[in-house]
């Protein structure tokens, strides 16, 4: 490798590895031999990541037209490739332990959504945004649907057919922007004329990804659905893949400045805030629980949006860069506790099969209390410090009344997820909770000792994304 | 020693107290209590101010400092933590290590609050001390805890978030105006809000720590959850958690914004002078020995908003002293109260009576802390309502005058508080006190003695410098 390398090819080394090793896993899956095809994924996504460094010095680095590799490009790179990671661990002993022993393909799918992941958080064009929606969308589609069972698949179909749905709006939002003025590249886009119908149906399309009202219908069933390991990347990688490209649609081509927009965007933020929160606080079923709340947790987000023409896009760029990271940490955390409960068979549904956890896997449940306390944004994690950032962004733009709305949905976020924690430790007689595996163990460990020390001491984190 | 050592000690005392309990109760407690000693004796020989970066993307430091009136505090919160814990001696045996850990985090919370002087660490601390609290309430407390708990958490909470808002906006208010992000609370104070906007950002601190203090139309949490926690829970409630909203009205809220302080004063002389006659005339009305203490704080805070607001150096003493004899003279009743529930396995004041017969000792010492609590010369309680209504009465006369029914009313529900439980016909026999209970309800009245016979040492040490009394009388 002496000499100079091109800097695009430094620039887009994590999203050629993960693609590379999306090749080299077609060997193992072919030949049925998952356990090769777990080794192929694991140091793909560990490689992915240590390229990331090598990229990040480089960065920005526009690599042709579709693709603009700068630190916000690469923060979210690493968001979903650790979420790929963690859930190519995770899924790993689940798959085993259900002895569902011919897996290798959920390592493949798994590999092209990150890299479906990869692609839009750089995406800067519209064709790169289509193809890294679809390379997203219908490798998890699949994925939720994995072990093909009645309610993953209905889980499964349901997603295929609003990423359809979604995908349907783009292309013809995108056809109608291009009718209107004639680009395809984000930035200097101008919605003339069909344009601005045109960036309505890509924001509406974008909208089903990332669940905000009215387009949440399908996310309870989903998250019920599918099996944990892929809700957790469904709720961190995949999410905040599409916000980065939403993020970088409204920043890019000066959309953010219209006010109009901003005014839509604090009204579904609102609606997605109160329904969210009251739609969790009705629930008595956890995955359902960590689905609505997630609807309020994008809703939060949408403030930066509405906020970034007062604010300046840079400081909303690094507020979201860091809430993803935050909100991205705490819900892997959430659903992989889950995935290691359910490993003995025994599916965890209602909020009463939680009960007793306490007693009968202290280790376990104080992961899962630290993972609920940091997603109701409570100081000594990193949830706390990502509430922090929205709420300067609301002060920051003067939206009061938004401001009152994230108040009151906080305070209601509160109520639920104390009550998760409070049935964790009620008593219970049966057991029902076997030995977890020390691997899954490990893994949550890592992950919540992050979400406590950056939460302690965020400056390091702070300081990679404030500088886009 | 550094101050971050304070509230750093008991965090981890807290997790060494749960961990180190291994299924026996007693070695909780005796983790806590060391632990609440050694807190004690750093609190005597800490420097006066730290500083340390933390996160300086947004100016915000660690900045501690400890001044008369902080010292004072730290000394009362660790003071009654050090009671709370040896009141829950006996009476909690059951995952004591967790107790321990949700009871120190909690005054960890504390002491940060009363020591941070960076409004970012200042809020951190205060949401560190609602969880903890709630679980004390939810886990050990009575009947019913479940909806003392979720009231409690909902109120502190919403009215956290207020404060949260007030704080943001005045950091960004303080980046407009000079371009550097700042939570500092001098940076603050010295900035000027313009008069409306002052006002504005004066009712979000306002709300945040009048629903803690509480003050009358936000108490409606106050009393279930002082009635259904356990009585280590009670007594940090009512003798510090309490005192942290008093302290922000009587530091944060003046500090910040004189001007608007002056102009709102006769409001908020108004809500504490309805608060000692709301506060006093429900006590009297209960028949829950618990709840009867818990109106009659709201009576108490009643006091200190009336001293603060009064604008004049008494008022201010007052509220000061009110503050810390409130403290210990609440926190001795509530430990009563633990114990007669211990001893009757009830707190209806109609299931009680002649308990003197035999319990003469606790029935002495519960005389002593009733005539605390409704201001009998010599004791702590006196003085700080003395000046407090003397300092009100300076400025606002009439106020000073239906308050001070408050001093008519008080008697009545503490000595019915007496007359009920410990006159009348004996129902039952009772143990007496037990040497340990004896030995910490002596503390408490030696205390409450030093307080009412010399208070100047402790309110010329405890009044703090940064106070402008904005009427010169």
């Amino acid at each position: 490798m002496g000499g100079k390398m091109n800097p695009s090819v430094i620039a887009l080394a994590p999203l050629l590895c993960l693609a590379l090793s999306a090749v080299i896993l077609l060997v193992p899956a072919a030949l049925q031999r998952p356990g090769v095809a777990w080794i192929v994924s694991l140091s793909g996504f560990v490689l992915s990541g240590v390229l990331l460094w090598p990229a990040w010095q480089q960065a920005p680095v526009s690599v042709t037209e579709l693709l603009m590799i700068d630190r916000y490009a690469l923060a979210v790179t690493g968001i979903v490739v650790v979420s790929g990671l963690v859930v190519t661990v995770l899924g790993h002993e689940y798959f085993r332990a259900r002895q569902i022993l011919h897996h290798s393909e959920i390592y493949l799918l798994l590999l092209i959504a990150a890299l479906g992941g990869g692609v839009l958080a750089a995406a800067e064009h519209f064709a790169s945004l289509f193809l890294g929606v679809e390379l997203m969308g219908i490798a998890t589609a699949v994925l939720i649907a994995f072990p093909l069972g009645r309610v993953e698949l209905e889980a499964g179909v349901k997603y295929l057919v609003l990423s359809g749905m979604a995908s349907a709006f783009l292309v013809f939002g995108m056809g109608l922007v291009y009718a209107g003025g004639g680009v395809l590249v984000f930035s200097g886009m101008d919605f003339a004329g069909p344009g601005w119908v045109g960036l309505f149906m890509i924001l509406a399309g974008l909208a089903f990804k990332l669940s905000w009202v009215p387009f949440h219908l399908w996310i309870g069933d989903v998250y019920q659905g599918a099996p944990p390991p892929v809700a957790a990347f469904l709720g961190s990688a995949s999410k905040s893949a599409a916000l980065a490209v939403f993020m970088r649609l409204l920043w890019k081509s000066d959309a953010y400045q219209n006010e109009m927009l901003a005014v839509l965007f604090i009204v579904i933020a609102c609606f997605s805030i109160l329904v969210g929160n009251w739609l969790a606080l009705l629930q008595n079923r956890i995955k359902r629980l960590l689905a609505y709340s997630a609807i309020a947790h994008f809703g939060y987000l949408l403030v930066l949006p509405a906020t970034a023409g007062r604010l300046g896009m840079e400081f909303v760029a690094e507020a979201s860069a860091f809430y993803l990271i935050a909100y991205s940490l705490a819900v892997g955390v959430g659903f992989g506790s889950i995935s290691v409960m359910e490993q003995a068979g025994e599916e965890v549904d209602a909020l009463e099969d939680l009960r007793g956890l306490f007693h009968q896997q202290p280790l376990l449940a104080s992961l899962f209390t630290v993972a609920l306390l940091s997603l109701a944004g409570l100081p000594l994690t990193i949830g706390f410090i990502g509430k922090f950032y929205l709420f300067s962004a609301a002060v920051g733009g003067e939206l009061w009344w938004l401001a009152l709305v994230m108040v009151f949905g906080s305070g209601l976020g509160m109520v639920y997820y104390l009550r998760v924690i409070l049935v964790l430790g009620q008593p219970r007689t049966t057991c029902l909770h076997p030995n977890p595996a020390t691997s899954g163990l490990l893994v949550l460990g890592f992950l919540v000792t992050m979400l406590v020390w950056l939460g302690i001491f965020p400056s390091w984190i702070m300081g990679l994304v404030s500088h886009f | 020693m550094s101050l971050v050592w304070l509230p750093g000690l008991l965090l981890l005392g807290g997790v060494a107290a749960w961990i180190g309990e291994r299924g026996e109760a007693r070695r909780a407690h005796t983790i806590a209590l060391v632990a609440l000693l050694a807190a004690a004796g750093m609190a005597l020989l800490s420097r006066q101010q730290t500083v340390l970066p933390w996160i300086p993307r947004f100016g915000i430091r660690l900045h501690l400092s400890m001044d008369g009136l902080s010292l004072s505090l730290v000394v009362l919160t660790l003071f009654l933590g050090i009671i709370a814990v040896l009141t829950s001696w006996r009476e909690i045996a059951q995952r004591a290590g967790l107790f321990q850990l949700n009871l120190l985090w909690t005054l960890a919370g504390t002491l940060g609050v009363f020591l941070a002087a960076d409004l970012f660490l200042f809020f951190f601390c205060w949401e560190l001390m609602i969880i903890p609290m709630f679980f004390l309430i939810r886990h050990w407390g009575h009947e019913g805890r479940v909806r003392a708990a979720f009231k409690f958490f909902l109120f502190t909470q919403v009215g956290g978030l207020f404060l949260w808002l007030a704080i943001l906006s005045l950091a960004f208010l303080h980046y407009r105006q000079t371009g550097v992000f700042s939570f500092d609370y001098q940076d603050l104070r010295n900035m000027d809000p313009g008069f409306e906007w002052g006002m504005w950002l004066m009712l979000g601190f306002s709300i945040g720590f009048l629903v803690k203090l509480p003050a009358v139309p936000l108490h409606l949490w106050l009393p279930e959850a002082h009635t259904q926690a356990p009585t280590g829970g009670s007594v940090i409630l009512a003798g510090v958690l309490l005192k942290t909203g008093a302290y922000g009205m009587l530091r944060i809220v003046p500090g910040l914004f004189p001007l608007q302080v002056q102009a709102a004063a006769p409001a908020f002389l108004g809500l504490g002078a309805v608060a000692v006659l709301y506060g006093a005339h429900q006590a009297f009305a209960q028949k829950d020995l618990k709840r009867l203490i818990a109106y009659s704080s709201i009576s108490h805070m009643g006091w200190v908003l009336l001293g603060v607001f009064a604008g004049t150096a008494a008022g201010y003493r007052g509220a000061v002293m009110t503050m810390l004899a409130h403290g210990v003279s609440a926190a001795a009743l509530f430990a009563i109260a633990g114990m007669l529930q211990q001893r009757v396995h009830s707190r209806d004041l109609d299931l009680y009576g002649g308990f003197w017969e035999s319990a003469p000792r606790l029935g002495a010492l519960t005389l002593f802390f009733a005539l605390a609590a409704l201001g009998l010369p010599g004791l702590g309680n006196f003085v700080g309502e003395f000046l407090a209504l003397l300092g009100a009465f300076l400025v606002e006369p009439w106020v000073a005058f239906v308050a001070a029914l408050g001093l008519i009313l008080a008697p009545v529900y503490a000595l019915t508080l007496v007359q009920r439980s410990f006159h009348g016909n004996p129902q039952r026999a009772m143990t007496d006190l037990t040497l340990r209970e004896g030995l910490l309800l002596g503390i408490l009245v030696m205390t409450l003695l030093i307080l009412g016979l010399r208070p100047d040492p402790v309110l010329d040490f405890a009044v703090a410098r940064d106070f402008v009394p904005w009427v010169e009388r």
